[in-house]
């Protein structure tokens, strides 16, 4: 009668332990597609081993895997989704700072700046993560960075010594940013300056040349006293054209500014090598 | 006794250990795994699995699974097909019902007309009421609505009779009103569509390059009173121009409003279709 129990006692336990096998077999599977960019495959597989895992033995690892697949694919609400079923999951403090950093990652990705900057706070107030301060201080510049502010994120990455390339990197963009304000306020003194001042010399000489022709024309029609004739060019095309050139200055700038900014971070997505969103 | 007992549990105990040589790919396994992403809304990945076991194993409710899949997705064309081999199955009144959803989906006009009626009661009620709605969806009419009000609740009645309120007494704007107020007096036009802002810049441009035009010719310049009167004229025949196609595109916007309005209703009634055929998830 023993041998039998024991037989039967034997052969559950392989059975159990072949069901478990068989998950982390599966589970490896899902991280190989994942490896080969076969994202679609890999989240099929992960969310397989996440619906048989019944002693959710795998949950951590399965969502991260998941999120990271949605995130490499693109889509970045679901990967938030997942990543914040892995945060509940994880079982180190390890595990949950790494899935915070990655939520926070997406958020700047998402350039939802606030929201990064808030979870940065609420990692900075943990007193786990207390040894973790310049990695906090490196995302805070990320966030700058994606930001626009340039000079905030050059003054964070300059706290931390690995950065300094990223520092360097921003300072000299900040350096290449147009002025907005200095171009529309040279556009207000002498018409056509602030395009010049951002590169655009033939739509800065075009726009002299209207406000100068049309500022002529109106001051000749009131010296000849021809109020109403003044009044129509200098309301409806003087003013027109000198309106004009102030919006132009200040979107020839922005545009540049964004020329710049774009430019700047597909640099950095080429060619950085070290942590990036 | 006992040891027959226990001889039977380690035969099953070892036989279902060689059952898990397949591991997570068994056909029940992919199923109920399919079953949970068909619960998920992760309906591409549900699709993919059913099709998997269904390759392996045909089976009708499968391939149903795998049509409710596509019709989710928005794949209309690719459910039809699906639904379409079921129609002689123990599906076939719920494949048909849904090819009727999708018609209505697709802006096509009633190809159910001609099929047999539906045996199960809640199924005709549902094809009938989905038949009208769709009628009512190509030309609202009082008789059809009639129609409509013997296969409805009282509730729906309610509402059917509201946005059929809606869509008779809504008054088209003719364009070619709208070009002749505007050619009598610029902008009256596109105050006549409810485009009040444009309207009233059409009259005071308008009027305004006029005055310069005649002040120019009183005061004995010609050059400019020419190049008045051709503005005028610009923006004279422009006004008119735009204010018959501001009717067109008033009539095209609320045409827009009142079916979406109609869409969105029948969407929250879900058709007409009863849910449960939808694929039940807890």
């Amino acid at each position: 009668m023993k041998p039998l129990w024991l037989i039967f006692l034997l052969v559950i336990s392989v059975k159990v332990g072949l069901a478990q096998a068989q998950l982390g077999t599966q589970l490896a599977y899902a991280e190989s597609l994942f490896a080969q960019e076969k994202y679609f495959d890999a989240i099929t597989e992960a969310k397989r081993v996440a619906f048989f895992d019944s002693t959710e033995q795998y949950v951590f690892e399965v969502n991260s895997l998941i999120a990271d697949s949605y995130k490499n694919g693109g889509k970045l609400s679901e990967a938030v989704q997942y990543y914040t079923k892995a945060e509940m999951s994880a079982n180190t403090a390890d595990e949950l700072f790494a899935t915070k950093i990655k939520i926070i990652k997406i958020n700047i990705l998402r350039r939802a700046f606030y929201l990064a900057n808030h979870q940065l706070d609420e990692l900075e107030k943990d007193s786990r993560f207390a040894s973790d301060s310049s990695t906090l201080q490196y995302w805070r510049g990320w966030n700058d960075l994606f930001h626009d502010d340039w000079q905030n994120a050059a003054a964070r990455f300059g706290k931390i010594d690995s950065a300094a390339a990223l520092k360097n990197i921003c300072q000299e963009v900040q350096k290449k940013k147009y002025s907005v304000s200095f171009a529309k306020g040279l556009s207000i003194i002498f018409p056509g300056a602030g395009q010049i001042y951002t590169g655009n010399y033939v739509s800065g000489v075009l726009s002299l040349g209207w406000n100068v022709l049309f500022g002529y024309l109106t001051v000749q029609a009131f010296s000849a006293e021809r109020v109403f004739d003044g009044v129509v060019i200098g309301a409806m095309l003087w003013l027109r054209f000198y309106n004009g050139n102030l919006s132009n200055a200040a979107k020839f700038a922005e545009e540049k500014n964004s020329m710049l900014y774009n430019e700047t971070l597909d640099y950095l997505q080429k060619n950085y090598q070290g942590n990036k969103p | 006794m006992r040891s027959y007992f226990f001889f039977c549990l380690l035969v099953i105990s070892i036989s279902s250990l060689f059952a898990q040589e397949r591991g997570l790919l068994t056909p029940e396994k992919r199923k109920a795994f399919a079953d949970y992403l068909f619960c998920e809304k992760d309906y591409l990945r549900a699709a993919e699995e059913f099709e998997a076991v269904n390759n392996e194993n045909q089976n009708d409710s499968l391939q149903y699974k795998i049509g409710l899949c596509f019709l989710k997705m928005g794949e209309y064309e690719k459910a039809k097909h699906d639904f379409s081999q079921l129609r002689n199955s123990s599906l076939g009144e719920e494949s048909r019902l849904l090819t009727l959803k999708i018609a209505f989906l697709q802006n096509e006009g009633n190809k159910e007309s001609t099929e047999p009626s539906f045996k199960n009661e809640v199924y005709k009620t549902a094809s009938l009421r989905l038949t009208m709605a769709l009628k009512i969806k190509e030309r609202i009419t009082q008789t059809n609505l009639i129609s409509l009000g013997n296969i409805l609740d009282e509730n729906d009645k309610v509402d059917f009779n509201t946005i059929f309120l809606n869509k008779e007494r809504w008054q088209r704007k003719s364009p070619f009103a709208a070009a002749i107020f505007s050619a009598i007096l610029p902008g009256a036009g596109k105050i006549y569509t409810k485009n009040y802002g444009d309207g009233i810049t059409s009259l005071v441009v308008t009027g305004l390059f006029t005055f310069l035009c005649y002040e120019n010719i009183l005061a004995g310049h010609p050059t400019r009173a020419w190049i008045f009167a051709g503005l005028t004229g610009f923006f004279y025949w422009g006004n008119v121009y735009g204010s018959y196609i501001s009717a067109r595109n008033y009539n095209r916007e609320k045409e827009e409003e009142l079916n979406s309005e109609y869409e969105s209703y029948l969407g929250s009634k879900n058709y007409f279709v009863p849910e449960e055929i939808e694929g039940k998830c807890k």
